[in-house]
């Protein structure tokens, strides 16, 4: 802006004089009561000052009068100087009408008609439509460097070109960074602005062209001037700015970044938006902006309430405070989320105040400083203490916040549950994040012309904001398009991990597509999993309960039998999450199994057991792999599994016939008989076996009874009772079946190919060696 | 679907079988080590039918085994996406049923089930109609077209539905 940069000295002198000039003028006026003259003194702002007087008073004449009458008291120093400048050449402009430039000292009277005046207009001010505004901020800002005015002239450039233009040169004014007390930012901002105010219409006004903060940097603002001792001059005198540290200048390369707000720091907190409470009863929390305010950098959160009814009421009657300072619940001893429930409070006793929100007369209730409405807990937290959530909350967690408002008003149809809280995070547009595309997925355009095309991505180009699309429809080529006017497109069958939320890194095949969720039914846990689609990716069709690498449970692996922290608790892990893992213990009650959520600190140890035998209800002995027939449990009862683990007479079950996590099962081994066993009560029936292997009967004694495992004639082995058991059949030997064979009992061999269960098969003309036993 | 594959498979023969009949003791062990598993990349092997070619066999340096590249015919079994098949109902849930035909194992989500099934949980897990016709439980004959599949080492595994004409119940166990 070469224009300001001029020296102002000498104007300052004339204005001084000119405005005494002005001074008699006016008088004389007065006197005269000019009607013209008049009307234009009426309008004279009181709030003035401004050094460029003079241009403007030299042209003075009739055709200024009216626009004299339009001016606004809104005041800017450097504007109403180009302003004044620029009359001449374009009185089209001065027809806005808001600018300023009077710098007399006007008398009382004057003041009251200005102030009437001002009023008058701020009153048309405000009837200002926004596009008014608009307008007037284009005219006002737009176009006025004048750099960026020659690229016009010269070419029409695109955006690079002309973005170029305007980055600072060494004839600009420089960047000061200039430190303050933390937290006064804004102070410095206003204090300085009132200082130049009040300075402006002295003999030394205040050099500097402008002064900024921002939000992500505490302590520090910055003071555009052209020279360090314009920036010292300023701050000299300022309480809150530590001035004797100096202004420190921004290199010039540096100026752009200094004033650009990086997409993260620029916080996202708006009103409505997801955070996280970082420390507190409601660590890690999710919540929900309920308002927001910048300028004390406090927002309200919308939390599910963790409250401890019976520690208040105590506390409420021994006439403490319901949260002593520094005493607050946290880690697992909090109070589980609840929605709030006056009534629920009531029962333990609490007193619990009903009245009106002081700040915004909505109906809330009140226990001690405590603020709740709707089911939830309104908490008034400094910005430090909240992180805003980067993308959108997993969709349990949404649904989790949602239900407690829901609860609270009685309603409870489940899918009108999920559609409230899809439309709670923006329905089918503006809040949903744009899904990060990698090349090949598939997707669907949701606007233009080539609305509900479904394509692949081809080319992922400026850091994801942009794709390429290649349609599906043979013969087009691939069509770029913005990332945010597409969506990823599933269809069912497809088998697709999902990316992040809860379920991080799992997999599973799609059911079904409903809008932006995907319902998939998860590989290993056979269990239904709803997920917005925009976080799903497609791969391979290989199964993994969670990428390695992703989840917290280095070292584990699914269907391990492992050592819990908490006492003699063994279990087998069923799924694996990111952050924890579902482990189906021993510890089940009458029937139901108990699987507990585990972080990684709760998992002790792997356990690895040697020797692992229990026996069964008529004392056969059940190892590993055997098949065993549920007898006494109430909903397993006739179903039969493989056993992978026993610990201490509790065996762990897996069978494709049960329908709990992983398909295992923990059952006491007295409740299930061995497959083959000797005391069966009744006969069982015959699976069929494998060719050469005959059952001697349930009831043979465990005998030298040469069943023979003929095969080709290589070898023999001597048959054990319990080989006559169900076995599978060649193909049939899936799953858990073959396990029978390597059970070993009584001594004797354990053919090869047997033993590891779910694992070979023995068929016919196979060779087998005999480990253990007389025929070894 | 059924396939006809022509394959090679190195096959490790031990000296002892060196002899008179080392062709069919060679089958044998292909036999035995090729059916009932499944490849991730043609399915489930269900039968060696035939043996091509045996190969010259090659013998191992130290170990005196002998490998030879046999080169067989196998019928394999592999689903694919939009076959319809036929399959036997293993369990019921509330999520949906498992079915199996043959080596494959299928499940049928609530979602791809018709909505005028509704889940029954009083007597055993079934699904019936509103009007009491049909039901699916365990032992059920259902047609189904595969939606999805994914194969792993040990099993295959399908996603399938029957909301769509002509599946559905084709036989009843009673």
């Amino acid at each position: 802006m070469p224009k300001q940069l001029r020296p102002r000295e000498e104007e300052e002198v004339e204005v001084d004089e000119e405005e005494e000039d002005d001074e008699e003028q006016d008088d004389e006026e007065e006197a005269a009561a000019g009607p013209k003259k008049k009307g234009k003194k009426r309008q004279r702002s009181a709030f003035i000052d401004d050094a460029a007087e003079e241009d403007s008073d030299e042209d003075e004449d009739e055709a200024n009068v009216g626009r004299r009458r339009k001016r606004s008291n809104f005041v800017d120093v450097e504007a109403a100087e180009d302003e004044a400048e620029d009359e001449d050449e374009d009185e089209d402009e001065e027809a806005d009408g808001l600018i300023v430039d009077d710098g007399e000292q006007p008398s009382a009277a004057e003041l009251n008609a200005a102030r009437q005046a001002s009023r008058q207009h701020m009153a048309t001010h405000n009837d200002m439509t926004f596009e008014d505004i608009d307008r007037f901020v284009k005219e006002r800002f737009g176009g006025h460097d004048d750099r960026a005015d020659m690229d016009e002239d010269g070419e029409e450039a695109g955006g690079a070109v002309n973005q170029q233009a305007l980055l600072p040169t060494s004839r600009d004014p420089r960047l000061w960074l200039v430190e303050c007390k933390s937290g006064t930012e804004r102070e410095v901002v206003v204090s300085l602005l009132q200082k130049a105010h009040n300075l402006a219409s002295t003999a030394n006004p205040l050099q500097i062209r402008s002064v900024y903060m921002v939000d992500h940097l505490r302590g520090y603002v910055y003071i555009e001037a052209v020279k360090e001792s314009h920036v010292t001059d300023a701050i000299k005198g300022l309480r809150i700015i530590r001035v004797s540290k100096g202004a420190k200048l921004v290199p010039e390369k540096e100026m752009v970044d200094a004033i650009t707000i990086s997409h993260t720091a620029k916080s996202t907190l708006e009103q409505g938006g997801w955070v996280r409470v970082r420390a507190g009863t409601y660590k890690e929390d999710l919540g929900q902006l309920f308002s927001v305010d910048h300028s004390v950098q406090r927002a309200v959160v919308r939390v599910v309430p963790r409250v401890d009814f019976a520690e208040i009421s105590k506390r409420q009657k021994e006439g403490g405070r319901a949260a002593p300072f520094g005493r607050q619940a946290t880690g697992n001893n909090r109070p589980l989320p609840r929605p709030f429930k006056s009534e629920e409070a009531n029962s333990h006793g609490v007193m619990v105040e009903k009245k009106r929100d002081p700040f915004d007369a909505e109906l809330s209730f009140f226990i001690g400083g405590r603020r709740f409405r709707d089911g939830y807990e309104l908490r008034d937290v400094s910005f430090k203490g909240l992180r805003a959530e980067e993308s959108l909350p997993p969709l349990e967690e949404i649904q989790q916040f949602n239900q407690v408002g829901q609860s609270s008003a009685e309603e409870g149809d489940a899918a009108e549950q999920l559609s409230q809280s899809i439309s709670a995070v923006g329905g089918a547009g503006t809040m949903i994040p744009v899904a990060k595309f990698a090349k090949g997925d598939k997707v669907i355009v949701t606007e233009g012309d080539l609305k509900n095309m479904v394509g692949t991505i081809t080319v992922v180009r400026d850091g994801g904001k942009n794709v390429d699309v290649l349609p599906e429809i043979e013969g087009l080529e691939a069509v770029p398009m913005s990332a945010s006017a597409v969506e990823k497109w599933f269809a069912s069958g497809d088998h697709v991990r999902v990316m992040s939320g809860l379920s991080e890194g799992k997999t599973g095949m799609v059911v079904r597509v409903e809008d932006h969720l995907c319902i998939l039914l998860v590989d290993h846990s056979r269990e239904e999993l709803r997920v917005f689609s925009r976080n799903l990716q497609e791969v391979s069709d290989i199964a993994t309960a969670v990428g390695e690498e992703t989840h917290a449970f280095t070292g584990y692996e699914m269907h391990e039998l492992v050592q819990l922290t908490a006492g003699d608790v063994v279990g087998v892990i069923v799924d694996i999450g990111k952050d924890t893992c579902r482990v189906l213990t021993n510890q089940a009650t009458s029937g139901m199994p108990d699987i507990r959520i585990c972080r990684p600190a709760d998992i002790k140890q792997k356990l690895v057991v040697r020797r692992m035998e229990a026996p069964d209800k008529f004392g056969n002995q059940v190892n590993v792999g055997d098949l065993v027939d549920v007898k006494e449990n109430s909903h397993l009862t006739g179903k039969s599994g493989t056993v992978m683990y026993i610990w201490r007479g509790m065996l762990f079950l897996q069978s494709k016939d049960f329908t709990g996590p992983g398909g295992f099962a923990c059952l006491s081994s007295n409740v299930v008989y061995v497959r083959g066993g000797r005391n069966r009560g009744h006969a069982m029936s015959q699976a069929p076996s494998l060719a050469g292997m005959r059952s001697p009967g349930p009831n043979a004694t465990p005998s030298r009874g040469y069943g023979g495992l003929g095969v080709n004639g290589f070898s023999s082995m001597p048959q054990s009772p319990n080989m006559g058991g169900p076995a599978p059949v060649l193909a049939g030997g899936y799953g858990g079946g073959s396990g029978a064979y390597g059970g070993g009992r009584g001594g004797y061999g354990a053919g090869r190919g047997g033993g590891a269960p779910g694992g070979r098969r023995l068929t016919a003309g196979q060779r087998v060696d005999i480990s253990k036993g007389p025929y070894k | 679907m059924f396939y006809l594959l022509k394959l090679i498979k190195e096959v490790e023969l031990h000296p002892k079988f060196f002899g008179p009949n080392l062709r069919e003791t060679l089958k044998n062990k292909l036999t035995a080590e090729v059916e009932g598993t499944v490849s991730g990349k043609y399915g489930f092997v269900a039968a060696v039918p035939d043996v091509e070619k045996y190969g010259q066999g090659k013998i191992r340096e130290g170990t005196g085994f002998a490998t030879f590249d046999v080169t067989y015919f196998c019928i394999v079994m592999r689903p694919l996406k939009g076959e319809v098949m036929d399959c036997v109902v293993t369990s019921v849930n509330k999520v949906g049923f498992f079915a199996e035909a043959g080596p494959v194992q299928i499940f049928v989500s609530n979602h791809l089930i018709p909505e005028d099934f509704d889940f029954n949980a009083m007597e055993d897990s079934q699904f019936v109609t509103t009007d009491e016709s049909i039901r699916i439980r365990q032992g059920t004959e259902v047609r189904v077209r595969i939606v999805g599949t994914r194969i792993d080492a040990t099993e295959m595994f399908c996603v399938a539905t029957i909301k769509e004409d002509f599946l559905g119940v084709v036989g009843d166990p009673t």
